[in-house]
């Protein structure tokens, strides 16, 4: 401890500029795979997500890239024609995300209102911390509207309390009673963007029915058509659908069955991750080589404290212990910072109201950035480990001799 | 280079650290300039990099300070040297200055090639150009004798 504490304060921290220089090009190595890290954890679990839907019999839609849409057009009487059809011949799961609401809750946060129809409820599983699972059999207008919240306005609307509120969908004054509580973070991963997750910490989930359905709006009718899923159908029955959808409302639809969604997501995914992977590769070994260059002038500078101490009887062992103690408290700065930086990030969610990223966690960081934490850690040891034990080498090949007289 | 303190290797060494740090600065402008709306992993990925270019950049031109901070260190010997066969701080120092901006802009116009092969503006690098004589200048206080 004491020869750490000499070689710190009296080799390494006078020449402070080249400490500081370490430090930086630590940081980025460190900074660079904990993007990595979390980007690749996150489509991941976005890709497990996503999985779900890959079965045999499923059709997922898709608004055609290529055709031209004009929403200014469609009229509420084509859309309800839409989902009559849908209703009388289809299993659908049907999904609206995203309507925001301004309600009143202890972090004053907006509030999005989500619709989620039983087939979909069930495929999603919806993790509850409190209360029970939703109830779709409710009469619209007669009964209240079993709802689940999200973890952020539990303590607001615990379980059994009513709210009353304007849908935002329906246009009419609604009465809805908590069912349940989310767990957590509880969060959907972008279909097209599994690495992007929206988090339903201040979000309200009501079940909808065809009842439901034909009381809402335009807004619903369209946004519930883009993600659309057909269960237990046909190729034939879904391209049957795509002609009912284009003739009444002019949209032109894909509908991918589970192989297609297969290849599509396996090519995306794969190939943005090996580019990714490939890319952060060559931009560590760039930072490697830096941090090893500066490394071996720091030692052409320190050359004669090294050698001085060598001959009055430090051994080559205990200097590596030195060097491994030293790069191990320059990587804990560097953790440190990173973790400020991320927690940060993450409060700043709070701070700026933002409900769809708003999270949970242990000092603000959620489950990813932990894991990211430690995969930075791991290359950490790999890039200590290389760096020590050149600097060694290096060191070790120059005679004691000449060392002193440097 | 007559009566340089720069050897060969440090001339590479400093070529090549200024060749990185001009190289990197291109490299965030170029694929800030890609289309890439086909991968929303890819872009969001380089979105969280290019989203701090400017602070990645400045700390990238920290390795030039170290390479002056030990070159000026380890050359203190030869100036004292030097001094005592005749030559005079003032004239060190020029030679000193003129022969870092001198590798500097050689540097800078390897990476105006590059400019024109990723079909950046060609005035992108011109910042880092000025950081760098800020950081030669300041340097040259430090050339001092043993």
């Amino acid at each position: 401890m004491r020869i750490l504490r000499f070689f710190i304060t009296r080799v390494f921290l006078k020449r402070w500029i080249l400490v500081v220089g370490m430090i930086i090009l630590l940081f980025l190595a460190n900074y660079l795979s904990f993007t990595v890290g979390r980007s690749i954890i996150s489509t991941f679990q976005g890709y497990q997500e996503i999985e779900t839907l890959n079965q045999e019999g499923i059709f997922v839609a898709n608004l055609d890239p290529n055709s031209e849409a004009n929403f200014d057009k469609i009229e509420i009487d084509d859309t309800q024609k839409v989902y009559e059809y849908l209703n009388n011949n289809y299993t659908y799961a049907l999904r609206a995300d995203g309507f925001a609401t301004s309600l009143y809750n202890k972090y004053k946060m907006e509030v999005s209102f989500h619709y989620i129809n039983e087939e979909a409820y069930k495929i999603n599983q919806l993790r509850l911390s409190q209360g029970n699972q939703l109830n779709f059999n409710y009469n619209f207008n007669k009964e209240k509207i079993p709802v689940l919240v999200g973890a952020g306005l539990a303590t607001t609307y615990p379980v059994g309390s009513n709210i009353e509120i304007t849908d935002p969908v329906t246009q009419q004054l609604v009465n809805l009673n908590v069912q349940g509580v989310l767990k957590e973070n509880a969060h959907r991963s972008n279909f097209y963007a599994p690495n992007s997750k929206n988090y339903f910490n201040f979000s309200i989930f009501l079940p909808v029915n065809e009842e439901f359905i034909q009381s809402a709006g335009l807004d619903l009718h369209v946004n519930g058509l883009m993600d659309i899923v057909l269960l237990d159908s046909t190729k034939e029955k879904a391209m049957n659908l795509n002609e009912h959808i284009q003739e009444n409302l002019g949209l032109e639809f894909n509908f991918f069955n589970q192989q297609e969604n297969f290849n599509y997501f396996e090519d995306y995914y794969v190939n943005s991750l090996i580019i990714i992977c490939t890319i952060t590769f060559i931009l560590l070994i760039i930072i490697v080589f830096l941090a090893a260059w500066n490394t071996l002038t720091s030692v052409r500078l320190m050359i004669k404290d090294f050698t001085i101490n060598l001959l009055v009887g430090l051994s080559y062992s205990k200097l590596r212990a030195v060097l491994y103690s030293y790069f191990g408290i320059l990587f804990s700065i560097n953790l440190i910072i990173l973790f400020v930086i991320t927690a940060f990030n993450r409060y700043g969610f709070w701070l700026r109201k933002d409900s769809i990223f708003a999270t949970y966690g242990i000092f603000g960081l959620i489950s990813m950035d932990w894991i990211a934490l430690l995969i930075v850690l791991f290359i950490d040891f790999i890039i200590g480990f290389t760096i020590v034990e050149l600097t060694m080498k290096k060191i070790k090949d120059i005679p004691i001799s000449v060392g002193v007289l440097t | 280079m007559k009566c340089s303190l720069f050897r060969f290797i440090d001339v590479f060494e400093a070529f090549a650290i200024y060749l990185i740090c001009f190289a990197s600065n291109l490299t965030f402008i170029y694929v800030q300039t890609l289309n890439l709306e086909g991968s929303f992993i890819l872009t969001s990925f380089l979105k969280g990099i290019t989203d701090y270019q400017v602070i990645i950049n400045v700390f990238l031109t920290f390795i030039i300070i170290v390479f002056h901070y030990q070159f000026l260190n380890r050359r203190k010997t030869e100036i004292s040297c030097r001094i005592l066969v005749g030559d005079t701080m003032v004239n060190i120092v020029i030679r000193y200055i003129l022969n870092s901006l001198a590798i500097m802009v050689c540097s800078f116009l390897l990476s105006l090639s590059l400019n024109l092969y990723l079909e950046v503006d060609i005035t992108s690098n011109l910042y880092l150009v000025l950081i760098f004589i800020v950081y030669i200048l300041i340097s040259a206080g430090q050339v001092k004798k043993e």
